[in-house]
């Protein structure tokens, strides 16, 4: 029951955040014709965010918008 | 830990914020939204509007050509030799038309008309001229920007988008609360009233990170001329000159634009020009403000200036070696507009747009079901929500009609006596209303 409301009310909510993030990215990436890691990457944490969140599945969740945020983060940083 | 009644009385303060925020400024910022769905594809209604319309199309360049634009402005001084403020606008892309802007002044404001010409930047050659203040491009992007309302309107959507903020964290914030009993992307179909809330709750967490970047760049950049003259906060791209000569004799100093290109690749080769214009102000200055391929960064903010006389840069500005405040400072626009993604960004953005639209409708739907047994109102909560978004979709489009065919300025005074007018009368039936609730309440507890 526990697992359900954190799923529901805060790794989906983070998971929709990253996901409009990293769909932005991909098209970015797509557009600049980088087709690179990070284009892969991030194609990777779209598809996890996607899945987890239609299955309610918490480690894809937690996996998906963390390794994206490290993705983002080196994106930012180089 | 916070005890629970604490927890429930942050709750309805948030979901109050997010009430009353979303009431009194929705209706700006589903306008806003809607019109920037639309205002994100301006550079392509502009192209098609000039290949389609006026069918002005430039040759192609080959691989390495410069561009050349000296014998066409020499036609266009001979056409309009009294020309002043020229600016030099580049093609974003390979066969699209260059434009010169300029003003030819007359004895006083009302008599001086302002000009666009059409020019090949390969040929080199004027292909026509057009009104662009009268443009559905323009419109767009008056109404976007400063809901075509000359005096305060951009500080009004800056404070629109501050409204949107608000709407937007709060709405994170209560969302976990309003989700107790339901999965995410289940829309429950118990009455028109649920069916719009559950809507409203899902699309809204959908669409959140989209709405909150362009709420904070949409705040930053409705109050940035004000924020930079209080704050004295100064633009990358900021520079200043010594004055070296009279304007007149500065206007009058002619400038071999075939040279500036030549310098242009050989100083800054990887700037693409955007905009051009030299100096009248006695600095005796050309600049020539670009883009760099593939970046997220506001268009044109990098910059070269080079001396009139000697073609010797004077100041160059490159984001890519700048500070992060100063990058931070130039990605606000680019978030905002969504242009640094292609067409597949700008399709998304107008998705996005228009979902945040539909958040501020169904918003209001759902308080009027919220409130129609309480208030007794005459019309139906769907009636009453279809009047208002016609009459909304009534005006925008008079002020477009009005802006394209009959003149850019009494568009501007019909939407400044609008934007004006509703909004002292919203302010006066605010209080109005404020006012009788108190005293209602006032001779309630006497009769008691």
């Amino acid at each position: 029951m526990k697992e359900a409301k954190i799923i529901e009310q805060t790794l989906i909510p983070v998971a929709l955040i990253a996901g409009n993030i990293a769909l932005s990215h991909f098209i970015y990436l797509l557009a600049k014709g980088d087709y690179n890691s990070p284009l892969w990457a991030t194609v990777i944490c779209i598809i996890a965010l996607t899945i987890g969140i239609l299955r309610g599945n918490k480690y894809l969740l937690i996996g998906g918008t963390g390794f994206y945020s490290i993705v983002l983060l080196v994106a930012i940083c180089l | 830990m916070k005890p629970i009644n604490k927890h429930k009385k942050d709750h309805k303060l948030l979901w109050k914020i997010h009430h009353w925020s979303g009431l009194y400024a929705g209706i700006v910022i589903g306008i806003l939204c809607f019109t920037g769905a639309v205002a994100v594809f301006i550079p392509e209604i502009d192209g098609l509007i000039q290949s389609r319309y006026y069918s002005v199309h430039a040759a192609t360049p080959a691989p390495g050509q410069l561009f050349k634009i000296d014998q066409a402005l020499a036609e266009a001084k001979k056409q309009y030799p009294k020309m002043s403020g020229l600016l030099i606008d580049m093609p974003d892309k390979p066969g699209r038309v260059a434009t010169f802007s300029f003003a030819v002044k007359g004895k006083d404001k009302a008599s001086s008309k302002s000009y666009f010409l059409f020019v090949d930047p390969v040929k080199d050659q004027i292909l026509g001229s057009w009104d662009r203040q009268n443009s559905l491009a323009n419109y767009l992007r008056q109404m976007h920007v400063r809901l075509y309302e000359g005096f305060w309107g951009r500080q009004l959507v800056g404070l629109a988008g501050v409204a949107f903020i608000v709407v937007t964290v709060t709405g994170f914030l209560i969302y976990g609360q309003f989700m107790k009993k339901q999965t995410y992307p289940k829309v429950r179909r118990k009455g028109m009233r649920i069916l719009m809330g559950d809507w409203h709750k899902i699309l809204g967490i959908s669409a959140l990170a989209f709405n909150f970047v362009i709420a904070c760049t949409g705040a930053w950049l409705g109050l940035q001329p004000k924020l930079m003259q209080w704050f004295d906060i100064k633009a990358p791209n900021d520079h200043d000159f010594p004055k070296l000569m009279k304007p007149k004799a500065d206007a009058a100093t002619l400038v071999h634009w075939d040279q500036v290109f030549l310098v242009l690749r050989k100083e800054f080769p990887d700037l693409k020009p955007g905009y051009l214009r030299a100096s009248e102000d006695g600095t005796s200055t050309i600049e020539v403000h670009g883009s760099i391929d593939g970046q997220i960064y506001e268009k044109n903010i990098n910059a070269l200036v080079l001396a009139k006389t000697s073609y010797k840069p004077l100041f160059k500005c490159d984001v890519r070696t700048m500070s992060f405040s100063q990058r931070f400072y130039s990605v606000q626009e680019a978030l905002h507009f969504g242009d640094y993604g292609g067409l597949g960004l700008k399709i998304v953005y107008t998705v996005l747009g228009l979902t945040s639209a539909f958040l501020s409708i169904s918003g209001f739907v759902v308080y009027l079901y919220r409130t129609d047994k309480k208030q007794q109102r005459r019309m139906s909560p769907w009636k009453t929500t279809f009047v208002y978004c016609l009459l909304i979709l009534i005006v925008l489009v008079v002020i477009a009609l009005i802006s394209m065919f009959i003149g850019y300025r009494q568009a501007s005074a019909v939407a400044a006596w609008l934007v004006n007018g509703s909004l002292f009368g919203y302010i006066i039936y605010v209080i109005v209303v404020a006012i009788l609730k108190k005293r209602n309440s006032n001779t309630k507890s006497i009769g008691i």
